[in-house]
């Protein structure tokens, strides 16, 4: 089966850049007609632009996703100029580093009102448009959605939340044509990585130790985690709902981290 | 004992999961805090553990609210002089399918079940560290292992306990801070009663329900509440970041 799109309608939150970007492009190159939600208007029309001077379908819509009225408001627009919706991929998140004690409530609220309830305003709106005709939910969650890593409690919360999310609502709309899974990325080549990584006095370093902790022995790019996504968005994943893939470049299969492969029991026998 | 000396706050303390802890916990030796938006029964509770011959303080709080969290540690400072044990047990069970669940009922949710934990973490935690050790537990569910229809923000909410529990227990592991949960099935419980109320045929529902058990049966607060003692005990010393299941195999 190959992957085409033509005629269906996505929703891509967080579509400006990053991941939501490459999975804009992505689907628009496979025929979809692909809305972009984010509130950076700048990139978000600069996507949509260089898509549509492709000769793809796709349009900006600016949009809080932590705002429910925004949300609603976005996805009756989408729904009135491409007529039905068929696919959403919930990808609108922010990373905010701090422990339970050094995270303050404001950071915390924010955090979780995109990463989290901007997942469930944004469902919320589609399922209805969903139900009408069968779709797909692809949520973006992450690594973290399984495992933790240390300073980042409410992003940790927010993404194992997310995992919660895709699982129940795959079940409430398993007998009614809705297909919900998540995808987890590893260390992705993103502005947001490119941010973080900024905010340490060695950025290089920062970005080698990520390398690093892949088995595969670099981090991923923004269009290998839109490849996952398109798939779980397709009908060749007809009979897979409520799953989490990773894409993780094998991050999560070392006991110990890829530290301990180096120096740990058994590395004494590698020949 | 296992408890002995040790002070314990436990939210939702009042009925259920919360109060059988709080019963089980004194049994041990430990003072206890019991915190609930529910006065009146909070007040009895404290007054049993008493009467049983345990020290107790009730402190009538909604946890959802950075002050009254704050009060909270205080008055159990005044009173015990310091805080080794944290229950973050109190939650709702908001139900339906997400198109049928409200922004208010969402936000009053995870506020409720995850922000608590967040605040009353936050507020307590430097005082662990300063005591030079420190046990949270968490009250997650099986659902957020398997999932059950018509629980979608109940099960996000309990999933992300998870990654909190995990993240906490990675944060302050060298701070000798332990971070658990534990992960209820359905438990026999005021709460349940008052789901079960709700159907239309609620003896129709609890077979339903109790069919749906591999053990055929539910469990008992008392049940969880021995699996919350072991977490917090000097038994559990090199348990950290863990997801308990205690469900008679639902999640299964």
């Amino acid at each position: 089966m190959n992957l085409d799109f033509s005629g269906k309608v996505a929703i891509v939150t967080g579509g400006a850049m990053g991941i939501g970007g490459a999975t804009v492009r992505r689907l628009a190159g496979l025929g979809a007609s692909v809305a972009i939600f984010d509130i950076d208007d700048q990139a978000g029309r600069k996507t949509a632009a260089l898509i549509t001077n492709a000769g793809g379908t796709c349009d900006f819509f600016p949009c809080d996703v932590a705002t429910g009225a925004e949300v609603s408001r976005a996805v009756e627009e989408v729904a009135r100029k491409f007529g039905h919706i068929d696919i959403l991929v919930s990808n609108a998140g922010i990373q905010l580093y701090g422990d339970a004690v050094t995270t303050t409530e404001d950071d915390w609220d924010k955090l979780m009102g995109i990463n989290l309830k901007g997942c469930f305003l944004v469902s919320k709106s589609v399922v209805p448009h969903l139900l009408k005709r069968g779709g797909a939910i692809v949520i973006v969650g992450s690594v973290q959605s399984m495992t933790a890593i240390s300073n980042s409690a409410a992003y940790v919360t927010s993404k194992h939340g997310l995992l919660g999310l895709t699982r129940a609502m795959s079940l409430d709309y398993a007998g009614r044509g809705i297909r919900v899974n998540c995808v987890c990325p590893g260390t992705i080549d993103t502005p947001m990585l490119r941010w973080a990584a900024n905010l340490s006095d060695d950025p290089g370093k920062v970005i080698e130790t990520c390398n690093h902790m892949h088995p595969v022995g670099r981090i991923g790019k923004p269009e290998e985690v839109a490849d996952a996504i398109a798939y779980l968005a397709s009908p060749m994943a007809s009979f897979i709902t409520g799953a989490a893939l990773l894409v993780d470049g094998g991050m999560l299969v070392p006991a110990g981290g890829m530290g301990f492969q180096g120096s740990g029991t058994g590395a004494a026998t590698h020949k | 004992m296992r408890l002995q000396g040790k002070t314990a706050i436990i939210t939702g303390a009042a009925a259920g999961i919360g109060a059988a802890s709080a019963l089980l916990f004194a049994k041990e030796g430990a003072n206890i805090v019991a915190v609930d938006i529910d006065r009146e029964l909070v007040l009895r509770l404290s007054e049993q553990i008493e009467k049983n011959g345990g020290k107790s303080l009730a402190a009538v709080a909604d946890v959802s609210h950075k002050d009254q969290v704050e009060s909270v540690l205080r008055a159990t400072l005044a009173k015990f002089g310091r805080v080794d044990i944290l229950f973050n047990n109190a939650g709702i069970v908001p139900t339906g399918k997400l198109e049928d669940l409200s922004e208010q009922e969402w936000d009053r949710a995870v506020a409720i079940n995850l922000k608590s934990i967040y605040l009353l973490c936050h507020a307590v935690i430097p005082t662990m560290k300063s005591q030079g050790a420190g046990v949270i537990l968490n009250t997650a569910s099986a659902t957020a292992l398997r999932a059950v229809p018509d629980r979608a923000c109940y099960t996000a909410t309990k999933a992300a306990i998870i990654g909190l529990t995990k993240s906490l227990a990675l944060d302050y592991v060298r701070d000798n801070i332990r971070v658990n949960c534990i992960c209820p099935g359905t438990t026999e419980t005021p709460s349940l009663t008052q789901r079960l109320g709700a159907f239309p045929d609620p003896a129709e529902a609890r077979k339903n329900f109790i069919a749906r058990q591999p053990m055929g049966r539910f469990g008992t607060a008392e049940e969880i509440a021995e699996a919350a003692l072991y977490l917090v005990s000097p038994q559990a010393a090199f348990v950290t970041g863990v997801a308990f299941p205690v469900d008679g195999g639902l999640s299964i």
